[in-house]
């Protein structure tokens, strides 16, 4: 189960969208819902020149879009666990002219691409099932013992 | 050629207070080819470029290898330094720009100056400009010179590839015929550039088809060079530091 929320056109700077991937999985604590959220940020660098005119001119807007994920997990209402991932890059591309002048267009592109987003955050997800369930252990065998 | 450079590093300074934006380029390419002419009689040049802004104000200079250009009466190198203000209104960029040529090792008085404006709108991928250049008369060009020009640029989604198209026309009047031939060899004509450019991190590769319709049999005197002024492939290489 997963849906993209809000991935509509950035009129401004950073976030881009918000795409969100739900796992459901059983642990002996009990039935497990971690939410995977993940922030999409767009980066840009001004590079090339503009030449005078009649010569080429290699001005271009370099972006980057960088999906920063977190995790929150709840088993039942007394089991917690939370975790923030480090920003990963998930995709990138150019544009010619001024970064300023490409914004909203670079932000639409993005928008359009959140299937390509989700994905990554599907990764992020997929990779984390294990860190999770021990840190899912941990915390239950802690509070067994308490 | 210490001219030149000195030039460039003293136009990049001037605007570079902590805020200011720079950037610095070097460029090779197999001919230096300008509105469709030649600039180093069909041989390869090498380029440095530093750009600096700060809010809609920028200044940039470009220093450019001519290698005894016969157009520039024997210049080694120009400098083209540039002053821009730019500002966006309803969607569309509006510029204004000033550039200076210097020339360094001419065997005459060769530098001249330009006042420009153009208008750009993103739309999508695409970038379209519709501009003009014009050089006031000036004896070192035999008179005045106007470029016009259309442009289209699109880079192409998920791909690193970017095309560009730029369509123009020059014309002016003349107070020598002779050194009118520098820019407008044969007289009026116009030009074209299609390239194709593909980047990857900061190195860009380029290939640009240019293309006149500049009369030869009517290019004449020491700077027409008519032997570089019909349609040519070049390639470009470009490092971003």
């Amino acid at each position: 189960m997963s849906l993209i929320m809000a991935a509509g056109a950035m009129l401004s700077a950073m976030t881009a969208s918000t795409p969100e991937h739900i796992v459901r999985l059983d642990h002996r604590a009990g039935a497990v819902e971690a939410r995977y959220r993940g922030a999409v940020t767009i980066a840009y660098r001004q590079i090339g020149a503009v030449a005078p005119p009649g010569a080429p001119s290699t001005l271009r807007c370099a972006w980057t879009a960088n999906l920063a994920a977190s995790r929150d997990a709840a088993v039942g209402a007394g089991l917690s666990a939370s975790r923030a991932f480090a920003p990963v890059k998930a995709f990138e591309g150019t544009r010619p002219g001024w970064c300023a002048a490409n914004r909203e267009a670079i932000g639409m592109e993005v928008a359009a691409r959140d299937g390509a987003v989700l994905d990554r955050l599907r990764e992020i997800a997929a990779a984390d099932r294990e860190p999770l369930v021990a840190e899912l252990d941990r915390l239950h065998t802690g509070r067994s013992a308490g | 050629m210490r001219r030149c450079a000195a030039a460039v590093l003293a136009a990049a300074s001037l605007a570079a207070p902590a805020a200011a934006q720079r950037s610095l380029g070097i460029e090779g390419a197999t001919d230096e080819r300008r509105r469709g002419l030649s600039w180093t009689g069909g041989r390869a040049t090498a380029a440095v470029d530093a750009r600096a802004s700060l809010g809609p104000a920028e200044v940039r200079g470009r220093v450019a290898a001519l290698r005894g250009s016969e157009r520039h009466a024997g210049a080694d190198a120009v400098a083209s330094l540039s002053a821009e203000l730019r500002e966006t209104v309803a969607g569309v960029e509006l510029s204004g720009l000033a550039v200076a040529h210097l020339f360094a090792g001419a065997s005459a008085g060769m530098d001249y100056v330009e006042l420009g404006g153009a208008a750009a709108y993103a739309l999508g991928p695409a970038r379209a400009v519709a501009g003009l250049s014009y050089a006031p008369s000036q004896r070192s060009i035999g008179g005045d010179n106007l470029y016009l020009y259309l442009g289209l640029d699109t880079g192409v989604p998920g791909t690193p590839l970017t095309l560009v198209a730029e369509v123009g026309h020059t014309t002016g009047s003349e107070t020598d015929p002779v050194r009118a031939q520098r820019l407008r060899p044969g007289g009026s004509y116009s030009s074209v550039r299609l390239s194709v450019e593909r980047r990857q991190g900061p190195l860009t590769l380029a290939l640009d088809y240019h293309d006149t319709d500049a009369d030869r049999r009517s290019a004449f005197g020491p700077f027409a060079d008519a032997r570089h002024i019909g349609s040519r492939l070049v390639g470009r290489v470009r490092f971003d530091l």
